[in-house]
């Protein structure tokens, strides 16, 4: 599925005919096939797919952390071409274990230089938000799992918070957490107005969360398909149970467990 | 003898702090108290050796005769121990200083390190402290090459625990650090020095705990002051107390530099101990 944009200069995030392969022992492993993609201001669009089909190498390559071989991405009209365009969220918290969690929220502000007072009463503010008040001065290793996630969520909303790349936040948490925190992250998400990429193989987290699924096949990874999600965010957990909601969710799992 | 009751109550009478004072009293005993107990007995079997089978004061004093020589010689005993530590501490921060910076260019260059850290790796495993006679003879009976062989000794173990600990980062860390777009400098300052602190005060604790012995050993070669000159001139007189005395504080000035790096490492590095 190649999809050529009309408008080049259009605001949002555009990732147009990706391509990338990597060298491993001698051979060319082929990761990502002519992947294009639209993130629309203030959308939330989710990358489903097989585990290690090549969502995270996206995403990489849309943070800017690696190059692709061919294709573009644009973010609001302009090639993204280095690191530090859009907050980008690993998998794992990766929190700094010698800084507490203030020091670890603020780290944004402090590498671009502007950790005043200002940046310092936006943070404190923020951490009610999430949940984390009163826990300012905890070093992570004494935080809860859920905790952490969220305080690796506000640090990567401090350091941009208009474009969220999320590589598979909530995969590491338990069960429980995990549709804890996905009732809480379609709310914010609504709060903060962000446009937020979404990387996961969670086929219930990608219809409660987002506006648009896109489907991507097994390595090296195509889009297989483009789903639009019926209903408006924040979702209930309880909106996945709708007739149409149980179809989508049957179409996907269907495509993901067939192989293509 | 009491019944279980009556302990019971006993117990639970007293107010919560006393208590509390108890429990803690309690637990020190069993952390401390085996070690303790062992020492005691151990300088009480030597006191009894000594009093019983009649053995010389001039080839194994007495504990208590040590620690008269301690009381006895303290003004001599405090002069020469100044001296130690003094050229311990001058030799231990010299190393801190100039290993901390040869660490952090090993790390800004690949190619220095690929030079270097081979060879500062096999000079860890040389005991330094044999060079201490070409010490001698290159610079004299002063205070300069004791000051020498301790920042010498000491410099190995630092630079190389550092360099490993910078080196150990964790990629993830760094990549993430990428995303944020942060400067060379910043990733050294918030993610590889910290990462390296507790290896480098593993170094600096081994040593910080053996400087005092390089201290002595050089000053046994020949010098003019000193821990290790007040033993020789002590064993040449045959005035074993005071050997003895001497070694007391040569020990005691060891662990106390060990404590002070334990102490320093904990408030540095309060993330791993809390």
């Amino acid at each position: 599925m190649i999809r050529h944009s009309a408008h080049p200069q259009a605001p949002g995030l555009e990732v147009t005919d990706l391509n990338k392969s990597f060298l491993r022992r001698g051979d060319r492993l082929e990761v990502l096939r002519e992947v294009s993609l639209t993130v629309p201001p203030g959308g939330f669009i989710s990358l489903l797919g097989p585990s290690g089909c090549g969502k995270s190498t996206l995403l990489e390559i849309v943070a800017g952390l690696a190059s692709a071989d061919r294709g573009t991405v644009r973010l609001d009209g302009h090639e993204v071409r280095g690191a530090g365009a859009a907050g980008y969220m690993p998998q794992r918290d990766h929190l700094l274990p010698w800084r507490t969690l203030l020091q670890n929220v603020m780290l944004g502000p402090e590498l671009r230089g502007q950790s005043g007072p200002v940046a310092e009463q936006e943070a404190r503010e923020l951490l009610a938000h999430f949940g984390l008040a009163g826990f300012e001065a905890s070093y992570p290793a004494t935080l809860s799992g859920g905790m952490r996630q969220r305080a690796a969520l506000l640090r990567t909303v401090m350091y941009e918070p208009r474009w969220l790349l999320l590589d598979e936040p909530l995969s590491a948490l338990d069960a429980l957490t995990r549709l804890e925190l996905q009732d809480w992250l379609a709310r914010l998400v609504a709060t903060l107005g962000s446009s937020v990429l979404l990387v996961t193989h969670d086929t219930r987290e990608a219809l409660l969360l987002s506006d648009v699924i896109y489907l991507l096949s097994e390595r090296p990874a195509t889009v297989r398909g483009r789903f639009v999600v019926p209903g408006s965010r924040p979702r209930a957990a309880l909106e996945l149970t709708s007739p149409a909601m149980v179809q989508l969710e049957g179409a996907l799992m269907n495509a993901l467990l067939v192989k293509a | 003898m009491m019944t279980p009751n009556q302990t019971a109550q006993q117990l639970a009478a007293p107010p919560r702090r006393t208590a509390k004072l108890r429990t803690w009293l309690y637990q020190a005993l069993v952390r401390l108290g085996p070690a303790a107990l062992l020492g005691a007995l151990i300088l009480t079997a030597w006191q009894l050796y000594v009093t019983t089978s009649g053995v010389l004061p001039t080839v194994l004093p007495a504990p208590t005769r040590v620690a008269m020589a301690l009381y006895t010689n303290a003004e001599l005993l405090l002069q020469h121990a100044l001296v130690t530590l003094a050229q311990t501490a001058l030799g231990l921060a010299i190393a801190v200083v100039s290993a901390l910076i040869l660490a952090l260019a090993i790390d800004s260059f690949a190619l220095l390190r690929r030079a270097l850290y081979p060879w500062l790796v096999a000079f860890r495993t040389v005991p330094i402290i044999v060079l201490a006679p070409l010490m001698l003879i290159w610079f004299g009976f002063g205070m300069l090459p004791k000051v020498l062989l301790v920042s010498f000794f000491c410099f190995f173990p630092i630079v190389v625990a550092t360099a490993d600990g910078l080196a150990r980062s964790d990629p993830e860390l760094l990549k993430l650090l990428r995303a944020m777009k942060a400067s060379r400098w910043q990733v050294l300052r918030l993610v590889r020095w910290p990462t390296a602190l507790p290896s480098f005060f593993s170094g600096l604790r081994i040593a910080a705990a053996f400087s005092v012995a390089a201290s002595v050993f050089a000053e046994y070669v020949g010098g003019y002051a000193g821990l290790g000159v007040l033993m020789l001139m002590a064993t040449n007189a045959r005035a074993t107390p005071l050997v003895f005395a001497a070694v007391v504080l040569t020990a005691l000035a060891s662990f106390t530099l060990f404590a002070l790096v334990s102490v320093i490492e904990r408030r540095t590095v309060p993330w791993q101990h809390r």
